[in-house]
């Protein structure tokens, strides 16, 4: 049984151990990370306009996270998701880290759009409302326990534009072959980033696992570039550490397709590392650097992995 | 199966009451693509309403359930078409509010409504705009919170189990809480 509140020794050796390869501080890095980070929204335009919503909720003394101007971070202790504001769709309760893949996606109105494995939709619903409820969005998962929880915050958000789908992420290279202008592919993985906010990730952590999640994502990134136009973007994300399950599964792509390009990510306000260059003498593929890393001791939300790749026309 | 012109109905009921009894105006909904699925109304983008994958669950968000005697907006469509309501919307002060959220049916006092019969046509006391008895739009702040049945005095919630909230405060109450 795990603990709902874990500390340092609660956490598995071989996972302190590989945090000390990845070149942690300890005494830094995992107090941090089973703090929870401060709580933070993200005004839905489609429900209200930015102003308003920040005149309603002026006393709570929202700070703004400077990459992107709909997401706030709130130092009270409250819980959001009791809010009025929150039941009127008005803003949605996420990480602030969790906003970034879709910030990095950039998505835009009119465009056809595919969410990979989309549950319970905080991704999907920023997608939405960036595009202004316009085009297309396909929004998918495999789970069928996790689908009400993705319609459900679809219908409380407002969102009008969205087809969703229950099919293994897998498939979309098949049957949906270079038809999205973007692809977001935030992939299931070991979560080993969002240990504040839950500590049942012990329950399923190991190193087997891990190998396990790595060759899953590989075929997911596969069938996000596929499904992919030329000209096309993808984000790749996770909310884990495991260089397997970041550069380790870019690399794997850029292996399979040279021509992808991994983008630059430049987002103001944001603390950032590059990927790795290696892992347990494994070299990744150069290009892998322009991934970005977000560790919870220099940034102030959970730990996340951000790759923007293009395929070229 | 339900042939084209069963759903063709539905629709045209739908828009219709919206229409007449909330002032929505059917053009609204020129742009997005309209369907029926059993006895609900579902708008989506022309685009999401056009897509062919396997396995869909679902497309756009279902605006209204139409009944035999009358049609019933759904929660998420006048929370996100509210704006356009022009009659038949009630104000809510920040108790009432809170009821409301939470699914409850309360005692409410409209000068207008007499025993849910249609009464009224113009604005009166509270926000009170063109109220008769049966389904309206509930309002706080200018925000529409979903739909309440009005009948005799009595606000019925609509509020799906799914979506209430017991526990909510408005902003106003928190500071004074603080405070």
């Amino acid at each position: 049984m795990v603990p709902r509140r874990a500390a340092r020794d609660s956490l598995p050796e071989k996972m302190l151990e590989r945090f000390e390869e990845m070149g942690f501080d300890l005494s830094r890095f995992v107090p941090a990370l089973l703090r929870p980070p401060s709580q933070a929204f993200r005004i839905n335009t489609l429900k209200g306009s930015r102003e308003e919503v920040l005149e309603s909720l002026a006393y709570l003394e929202p700070e703004p996270c400077g990459w992107n101007p709909l997401v706030f971070r709130v130092k009270k202790r409250l819980k959001l998701g009791n809010l009025i504001e929150h039941f009127l769709g008005l803003i949605y309760a996420q990480d602030a880290s969790s906003t970034i893949p879709v910030t990095v996606l950039d998505p835009q109105p009119h465009e056809e759009i595919l969410d990979m494995s989309a549950a319970p939709g905080s991704k999907s619903t920023q997608i939405a409302a960036a595009m202004r409820n316009t085009g297309l969005l396909v929004a998918n998962d495999v789970s069928p326990k996790r689908i009400p929880s993705l319609t459900g915050n679809l219908d409380r958000s407002g969102v009008l534009n969205t087809v969703v789908t229950r099919l293994p992420g897998q498939a979309y290279g098949y049957i949906a072959t270079e038809r999205f202008d973007r692809v977001l592919l935030d992939a299931p993985c070991s979560s080993e980033g969002t240990l504040s906010r839950s500590f049942r990730t012990l329950e399923i952590w190991s190193e087997s696992a891990i190998k396990r999640l790595s060759a899953t994502q590989r075929k997911l990134i596969m069938s996000a570039y596929y499904s992919l136009k030329p000209g096309g973007v993808m984000v790749y994300s996770t909310c884990t550490f495991a260089p397997e399950e970041n550069e380790g599964t870019v690399s794997y792509l850029l292996e399979k397709f040279p021509e992808a390009i991994v983008e630059p990510i430049n987002l103001e306000g944001l603390n950032t590392q590059p990927g790795f260059s290696e892992w347990r003498g494994e070299e990744f593929n150069p290009a892998v650097k322009n991934i970005i890393r977000l560790f919870p001791h220099e940034h102030d939300g959970e730990g996340f992995c951000v790759a923007r790749i293009s395929k070229p026309n | 199966m339900r042939s084209k012109d069963l759903e063709t109905q539905l629709i045209e009921r739908a828009l219709s009451s919206l229409e007449e009894r909330f002032g929505i105006s059917k053009d609204y909904f020129s742009t997005h693509r309209l369907f029926a699925r059993r006895n609900d109304v579902w708008c989506c983008s022309r685009e999401a309403g056009e897509a062919e994958f396997p396995q869909i669950v679902r497309r756009g968000l279902r605006i209204a359930r139409v009944f035999e005697h009358s049609v019933r907006p759904t929660t998420n469509a006048v929370q996100l078409f509210g704006h356009l309501v022009k009659r038949n919307r009630v104000d809510l002060d920040e108790r009432e509010t809170k009821r409301f959220l939470a699914g409850q049916t309360q005692d409410i006092h409209l000068p207008e409504v007499e025993g849910g019969e249609c009464v009224t046509g113009v604005t009166g006391v509270r926000g009170v705009t063109g109220v008769t008895g049966g389904f309206v739009v509930a309002f706080h702040k200018g925000y529409a919170l979903g739909i309440g049945l009005l009948k005799e005095n009595k606000l019925k919630s609509q509020v799906p189990r799914s979506r209430r909230v017991l526990s909510s405060f408005s902003p106003s109450e928190k500071r004074s809480e603080e405070g």
